[in-house]
């Protein structure tokens, strides 16, 4: 109590004061009605992805459906593998054929295995022949003899095979080549050049250098065309060039005379070309 | 997710974090019982919590900014952020201490935002509130309208001087002062130590006795 006979006020008792700043009963009824409004917007509103994502969240999903989480990671992973390794095979035939020829102990051997391999893959001796005589540097000294005596020994093998698949060459070879081996086999025929394919056993009547596919998609008569049309065809390509020669001198000539040197050699190197594609980096 | 009470498990959290006594005890077993029946798909109990605590919720964001209307809004957002995001809690600290870290969280966004705009709309005090009227007649010898503008003055002066301090000392008072929370409750919910809480407890009541020195009266 002080002089006045009144106790005293303190600090605390005026912040006191402030807990009676109390709302009317009304204002709590305008309140629910606006929450219960906002509560339905707020449900009807799609969240951002930020506000949704929460890492307990992923982690109790992986808890709960960790099975076919499992398998879609493992098609994933299968799919960028498969794909990837068709791009790798596609574009490295050859490197992927050497283990074939560690396997062929003999051009003749081989060129009667592949003789007598089924009809619809029929695989012909001479690109594989020809592909054991492309690895002939690596064991030059050795096979150089029988690399030699390839046409004599492939004539006689000719003869002696010639009888065509006989039931004792397919009993005999067709358990022994494996699959892989036919499929590699099969890559090195499609890929086959002049080099490897011709020389050996070019004069050969049941052996031929090109791809068996590529003979059984292309008919015939299609090849040949009309002289008409292929005297059109040229005056269309004379006229396509002219033009496309004309304009790009034409434009060469504004750039240069309009670019700098520098900016020139930087445009230059902003455009390449990988493939069928053009890059331009920007 | 997994979601397990017994009914002393709020005591063992009421018991880490604070000076418990039975009414938050039973309170806090009450709510845990609550948020249950929430998770379990049972939505309309949510309604029990809002009613629990809105005027409580109300009364820290009122006491923070200063404006009915923002203190309105900005409760209505954190119940709908409790509600929202009510499957995330997972009984580490009692409801009410993760309802009131949402609070104070969405006031210090908004005040960050509306720091240069911010203007007083204030309620009505009770003059009939026991504490609020003994106050009242010790600081007034007047009645009726002098009585009521004087009140008129004092609260603005009050919430003038609440707004001079730093948010985080405004939140300190407000939760100890005026809400009645403890000290270990106050630095759950701000995130911080119960060293911070008391200073800056001391700090804000320096500067507020300050301010306020022609109404203290010894």
């Amino acid at each position: 109590m002080n002089r006045d006979g009144k106790r005293p006020v303190s600090l605390e008792d005026l912040l006191r004061l402030k807990r009676a700043e109390r709302p009317a009963e009304s204002f709590w009824a305008d309140f629910d009605r606006q929450l219960r409004a906002k509560q339905l917007a707020a449900l009807v509103e799609k969240r951002p992805w930020w506000q949704a994502f929460s890492l307990s969240g992923l982690v109790s999903g992986l808890r709960r459906h960790p099975v076919p989480l499992g398998a879609a990671v493992a098609l994933a992973v299968g799919f960028v593998v498969v794909r990837d390794g068709r791009h790798s095979v596609a574009s490295q035939p050859v490197a992927a054929v050497a283990p074939v020829t560690a396997m062929v102990s003999s051009p003749v051997a081989l060129a009667s295995v592949v003789d007598s391999a089924p009809a619809p893959r029929s695989i012909n001796s001479a690109p594989a022949a020809g592909f054991v005589a492309a690895t002939v540097p690596a064991r030059a000294p050795e096979i150089a003899s029988e690399v030699a005596s390839v046409p004599a020994s492939i004539e006689a093998a000719q003869t002696a095979f010639v009888p065509p698949e006989t039931e004792s060459s397919r009993s005999l070879f067709a358990g022994t080549m494996p699959l892989f081996l036919e499929a590699q086999s099969s890559l090195l025929v499609s890929s086959a050049d002049p080099v490897t394919s011709g020389p050996f056993l070019g004069g050969g009547t049941r052996v031929e250098a090109r791809a068996p596919a590529s003979r059984l998609t292309v008919e015939p008569l299609r090849q040949i065309t009309p002289p008409a049309d292929r005297r059109g065809s040229r005056i269309l390509t004379a006229m396509v060039s002219m033009s496309s020669v004309e304009n790009a001198m034409r434009t060469t000539e504004r750039a240069a005379s309009r670019l700098s040197e520098e900016q020139l050699y930087d445009q230059i190197r902003r455009v390449g070309a990988v493939g069928a594609a053009v890059n331009v980096k920007f | 997710m997994a979601f397990v009470f017994g009914v002393t498990d709020a005591a063992k959290v009421m018991g880490k974090a604070l000076v418990a006594t039975p009414e938050r005890l039973q309170e806090a077993d009450a709510d845990l019982a609550i948020v249950k029946r929430v998770h379990a798909g049972d939505v309309a109990a949510f309604d029990q919590l809002i009613l629990r605590y809105r005027e409580r919720v109300f009364g820290i964001i009122y006491n923070l900014c200063s404006n009915r209307e923002d203190a309105a809004d900005l409760a209505q957002d954190t119940f709908i952020k409790a509600f929202q995001s009510i499957h995330r809690f997972q009984g580490q600290s009692s409801f009410f201490t993760w309802l009131y870290r949402i609070a104070v969280n969405s006031t210090f966004t908004h005040l960050r935002k509306a720091r240069l705009r911010s203007f007083f709309s204030l309620e009505r005090v009770d003059s009939d509130e026991p504490v609020a009227k003994e106050i009242i007649d010790v600081l007034t010898d007047t009645s009726g309208a002098d009585r009521e503008s004087y009140v008129r003055e004092l609260q603005e002066k009050l919430n003038d001087a609440m707004q001079k301090l730093s948010i985080k000392h405004r939140t300190v008072v407000t939760l100890f002062e005026i809400e009645g929370l403890g000290h270990q409750e106050i630095a759950d919910i701000m995130g911080c130590s119960v060293g911070t809480v008391r200073s800056r407890l001391h700090y804000a009541k320096q500067l507020l006795q300050s301010e306020l020195q022609p109404y203290i009266r010894r």
